[in-house]
């Protein structure tokens, strides 16, 4: 096994002869080829099977081994296996293949003439192992392909050698003896062939070969994939599949043939079924579908009506205008009312949108409760009450520790501005509040002023939980329930619309002069309401009307007087509330119920609604959209007789600008600065020694005698009239 | 996102506010297609709308072959007649920023600088330039700002090749679902700034055909985007807070993807202010009431031991500062931060939350 450069010269000349149609007729006969191929593979694989069958048993630690051997090169290692005389140090994989080989000499011609499509079995002049070469290549195919891929057909096993066969002289050109020894000289220049000009040695292609393969059914360390099947089974699965362009997305089928490979389970624990997060909100949901118990029914036919607003109705108006939930989303909130309708005593019910939020999204229900249940909610404001007291005791702690110093605070903390009655003001509704449809609802507590006052000058994103902290300056008092009520209080008393007549005031109240401003707060359906057509609508806002009284600067609807509090009993609040005259505070007054959108302040140059058209192209049918620019997010509509009011944001009433904190107040001094406590300075030593001079000249003259008194009270009364002049 | 993923694209990501009625959505599912024929455009993208006082702008985007390429955006106030927008530039940008307020709708409206800004005015009138900027002008500036810090995609989504261009990653079948809860599986898709500054231990496990842009999992300020699991946590959702109405959706395990933005085209800065003040950048966070100092490169220095509580400004707990330090601090948002930064750089603070 010496390199013979003589014979090489010897054969390039045959093989220029031999391969007479050159480069253009190899490629041209290539599916004559692989026909050929096959039938020899079928031929072959009969006689190989049982010998190259034991292969992949022992590959996976041959591969291990080869590995480290073949970081250094395959050639070197033959050359040392065959300078020792021995066997390769290939293992027995190696020492099979060679067999292999060895049968293929032994074997009758006929395995040659099948093979004789091949380039390289033409080659005249040969011995009888080159002449085996394409065998052995058959040969020692099925063992890996086996392995790899079982199952494949035969057109994959040819497609196999045709791999093979390329694979094998691209080794060559990297692992074979015969490399060139010129640079440049090789694969890399285009439209030369590496086997025209020469014919290698045949053991040593041979030999090459089985090295390059060798190499490439090295099996990775870390995936125990090998190259040689995973090429195998890439072709495989692009003849199976015929994808258009295939090289452009070699490296997905690639990658694709990888993760399917991957699916074999090793280790015998059991898998745990995945629970996946949605399972449980599915749950959720599908509790809305349950039909109620059977008692309840009774008791909706008793009271006759329901209710329960058509939910989807308002939302099929609202979507001509691009706006709302998706339906199915809807309709979970529509299931979510009703079971709320079903559980609570309630006379109305709303949808009244959803607000966004940082890690969950509230979706808000407005509620009325029939009027001879609502000593539940008393209950619970009870509770609330006591938490207010709490949070007062909490202070008066702090006050008494102060008291234990010296100096008492004189400061007198604002009047406490109570808050409205249920069912009045800001809280003529009742909210509840849930994060996703099914949840269990939660009933917001009743709105203060000072909420409302505080909820006015910041501005912080909700974060989905009601419980969470308010962090803000100025503090605000309560936690994200009460931040939320206020919001709501707010977007309701700002955006809440109806076209002009549907509401009309009612007429029992009466006497409209004694109530003046804000006093009138009930208002019923006008039975009479003859609705405007939607282009009526949207030319002015003048035909839209608020519904929901304004909330004054004090935080209530109604105004109450501060001043009055401290001085009359608590008790008689709500009778005084309406007699009183304002003494030296000026009485808020908002504009009174039911007034035109027109009258609305934008901010700035920006008005405050802007209105629009569903559809310009179908008037018929037309539905008028309302949007506040005050309250991103707020929207109504008008069609017919029917309109509505909906909100979906993120609770943020609009800014020109950026939202500025307010500043902290200045620093309070620690005493009060007057000439009574400030220190003297000192004397400097001048003004010491002028004294002491003085001091003693007195002592002197007290020594001389009373008789100077008179002169010297004479000078002095001199002097002092100088000094005047 | 593709006009045939529209409708589907609308009900997982819809915030309620899209304001596309039926009879837009109908339009924009014939008129987007046109576009792509007269223009040319390897493919079209609805980007969303901006409202207006008058009239709602509805935003296309035109592509190329080449994702990463500068786009074609295109306007149309009844999404039936579409006008091509010029390319965004620096000044554009820069104008626009001066202005405030909603848009009005309308085209050729003509913002004036007089109403905004003396200083500006004069600064400009130095220039020579113009003192009014058309509301086309801040529609392109304000289109482009939003797809500049806002405008994401899912990790793997997109794919760079050799040559340079970005191409949409086929093999990409969605971030799996623990991935979709962390702001690391989402890229910003516009050049990258924080990843060269990327030390090398992190630099690891990126794929260079991958992950060849920003994470948002680095944003200033943190906290600027809400991920929440929508519909049954079957759709994950990113909201941006700072451009409020930006929504992205992502269906994990599949390759449904994309974002829309609906919204009045304000960026909301309350909760992130940053200022360069004596030549570094100061973030006031108004969410959490703090005040990060961001060193010279562009990650924030975030430091979370708070040495200056101020619990209640009317009585003053006095920790680790002098009271004089305080009386100084008269005015927000200047003056005290200037008075902050003198307070962190004299003493070891690195981190003052007032309040």
């Amino acid at each position: 096994m010496v390199r013979r450069p003589i014979p090489r010269v010897k054969h390039r000349r045959t093989k220029q002869r031999s391969s007479a149609g050159g480069p253009a007729g190899r490629l041209g006969t290539a599916t004559t080829r692989t026909a050929a191929l096959r039938k020899a593979q079928s031929a072959d694989t009969k006689q190989a099977r049982p010998k190259a069958r034991p292969a992949p048993q022992r590959r996976s630690c041959e591969g291990l081994l080869h590995h480290e051997r073949f970081r250094y090169g395959a050639l070197p290692i033959m050359k040392r296996g065959k300078k020792r005389g021995g066997r390769p140090l290939q293992t027995n994989r190696r020492e099979e293949q060679l067999g292999q080989l060895q049968n293929g000499v032994e074997r009758p011609p006929s395995g040659n003439g099948n093979g004789s499509g091949s380039r390289r079995s033409t080659q005249p002049g040969g011995g009888d192992k080159r002449q085996s070469l394409p065998t052995a290549e058959a040969n020692s195919r099925p063992a890996p392909s086996g392995n790899g891929c079982p199952g494949n057909g035969c057109r994959f096993t040819s497609v196999a050698s045709e791999a093979e066969g390329l694979l094998g002289r691209l080794a060559m050109a990297e692992h074979g003896p015969y490399l060139p020894h010129e640079p440049g000289y090789g694969l890399y220049q285009p439209g030369y062939g590496l086997f025209d000009d020469q014919t290698p040695d045949p053991d040593h292609r041979m030999l090459a070969c089985q090295n390059a393969k060798a190499y490439l059914l090295q099996s990775s360390l870390t995936s125990g994939l090998n190259l040689y099947d995973h090429l195998v089974n890439v072709l495989t699965k692009i003849l199976d599949e015929r994808p258009a362009n295939p090289v452009d997305i070699f490296e997905n089928i690639s990658k694709d043939v990888k993760a399917a490979q991957f699916q074999k389970k090793m280790d015998t624990l059991r898998d745990e079924h995945e629970i996946l997060p949605s399972f449980e909100s599915a749950e959720i949901r599908r509790n809305l579908f349950f039909k109620s118990d059977a008692g309840d029914e009774e008791r909706e036919e008793e009271l006759g009506e329901i209710p329960l607003p058509n939910v989807m109705e308002t939302a099929f108006y609202f979507e001509q205008g691009g706006i709302g939930l998706s339906r199915d989303e809807t309709y979970l909130i529509f299931l979510a009312l009703k079971k709320l309708v079903s559980v609570q005593p309630i006379q109305t019910c709303r949808f009244w949108g959803r607000i966004l939020g940082r890690e969950k999204n509230y979706i808000i229900a407005e509620v009325q409760f029939r009027e001879g249940e609502e000593e539940e909610e008393t209950e619970e404001e009870e509770v609330i009450d006591e938490g207010d007291k709490r949070m007062d005791e909490v202070e008066d702690e702090d006050e008494e520790k102060e008291k234990n110093e010296p100096p008492k605070s004189t400061y007198k903390p604002p009047p406490v501005i109570p808050k409205e009655e249920n069912g009045t003001g800001a809280n003529k509704h009742v909210y509840f509040v849930c994060n996703e449809p099914g949840e269990p609802w939660v009933k917001l507590p009743p709105v203060t002023p000072a909420q409302i006052v505080c909820a006015r000058k910041i501005k912080k994103f909700f974060t989905g939980r009601l419980d969470a902290p308010i962090v803000s300056f100025p503090p605000f008092p309560g936690n994200e329930a009460n931040y939320l009520r206020a919001q709501i209080a707010r977007i309701s008393a700002g955006t809440h619309v109806s076209p002009l007549g549907y509401y009309r005031f009612s007429e029992e109240e009466g006497d409209e002069d004694e109530e003046g401003g804000g006093g009138r707060d009930d208002y019923e359906e006008n039975p009479d309401f003859e609705p405007l057509s939607a282009f009526e609508m949207v030319e002015s806002l003048s035909t839209w009307v608020h519904h929901v009284p304004s909330i004054l600067k004090q935080g209530r609807c109604v105004w109450f007087n501060p001043l009055q509090k401290t001085e009359e009993e608590e008790g008689e609040e709500e009778e005084e509330e309406k007699d009183e005259v304002p003494d030296e505070l000026q009485q808020e007054t908002g504009p009174p119920l039911l007034t035109p959108l027109s009258e609305d302040e934008g901010i700035q140059n920006i008005p405050a609604w802007t209105v629009s058209l569903s559809t310009r192209l179908i008037p018929q049918y037309a539905v008028a959209i309302l949007r506040s620019n005050r309250w991103p997010g707020a929207y109504a509509f008008a069609c017919g007789t029917k309109f509505g009011n909906i909100y979906f944001g993120w609770g943020h009433k609009y800014s020109l600008g950026n939202h500025t904190p307010a500043l902290p107040p200045p620093v309070q001094p620690e005493y009060p600065n007057g000439p009574e406590i400030r220190e003297a300075a000192d004397p400097t030593v001048e003004e010491e020694l002028a004294f002491k001079a003085a001091q003693e000249q007195k002592a002197l003259e007290g020594m001389e005698g009373e008789e100077e008194e008179e002169e010297e009270e004479f000078e002095e009364d001199e002097e002092e009239e100088e000094e005047d002049d | 996102m593709e006009p045939a993923a529209l409708p589907t694209a609308l009900q997982l990501a819809a915030s309620g506010d899209t304001g596309l009625s039926l009879e837009k959505r109908a339009a924009l599912g014939a008129s987007l297609l046109l576009l792509q024929r007269d223009y040319r455009f390897e493919r079209v993208w609805f980007w969303g709308c901006i409202q207006g006082v008058r009239g709602t702008y509805y935003i296309a985007q035109g592509l190329g072959p080449d994702l990463a390429a500068p786009r074609s955006r295109l306007y149309s106030l009844n999404c039936v007649e579409w006008s091509l927008l010029p390319p965004a530039t620096v000044e554009m940008v820069e104008q626009a920023a001066l202005l405030k307020g909603l848009f009005q709708g309308d085209p050729s409206f003509e913002y004036e600088y007089a109403e905004v800004n003396a200083e500006d005015d004069e600064r400009f009138l130095e220039d020579g330039k113009e003192l009014t900027i058309k509301e086309e002008n801040r529609l392109v500036a304000t289109i482009e700002q939003i797809d500049r810090a806002v405008g994401i995609i899912p990790r793997r989504a997109f794919m760079k090749t050799p040559l340079g261009s970005v191409h949409e990653n086929r093999n990409f079948e969605g971030l799996s679902l623990t991935e979709a809860k962390k702001l690391s599986s989402y890229f910003h898709f516009t050049e990258p700034v924080n990843l060269k500054n990327k030390t090398l231990l992190e630099k690891a496990d990126l794929d260079p055909s991958t992950d060849f842009l920003d994470s948002l999992e680095h944003d200033v300020p943190q906290g600027s985007w809400t991920v929440q699991f929508e519909k049954g946590g079957t759709v994950v959702v990113l909201r941006s807070l700072l451009w409020l109405g930006l929504t992205f959706y992502h269906v994990p395990m599949t390759k449904q993807y994309g974002y829309i933005y609906c919204g009045t085209g304000w960026k909301i800065k309350h909760i992130c202010q940053p200022k360069t003040i004596l030549g570094r950048t100061l973030i006031t966070d108004m969410e959490n009431m703090k005040i990060y100092l961001q060193g010279e490169k562009a990650r924030p220095v975030v430091k979370n031991i708070n040495v200056l509580y101020l619990l209640d400004p009317g009585r003053m707990h006095k920790l680790g500062i002098l009271k004089w330090m305080w009386k100084k601090c008269t005015c927000l948002p200047t003056t005290a931060m200037h008075f902050l930064l003198q307070i962190t750089d004299s003493t070891d603070f690195k981190n003052i939350s007032f309040w």
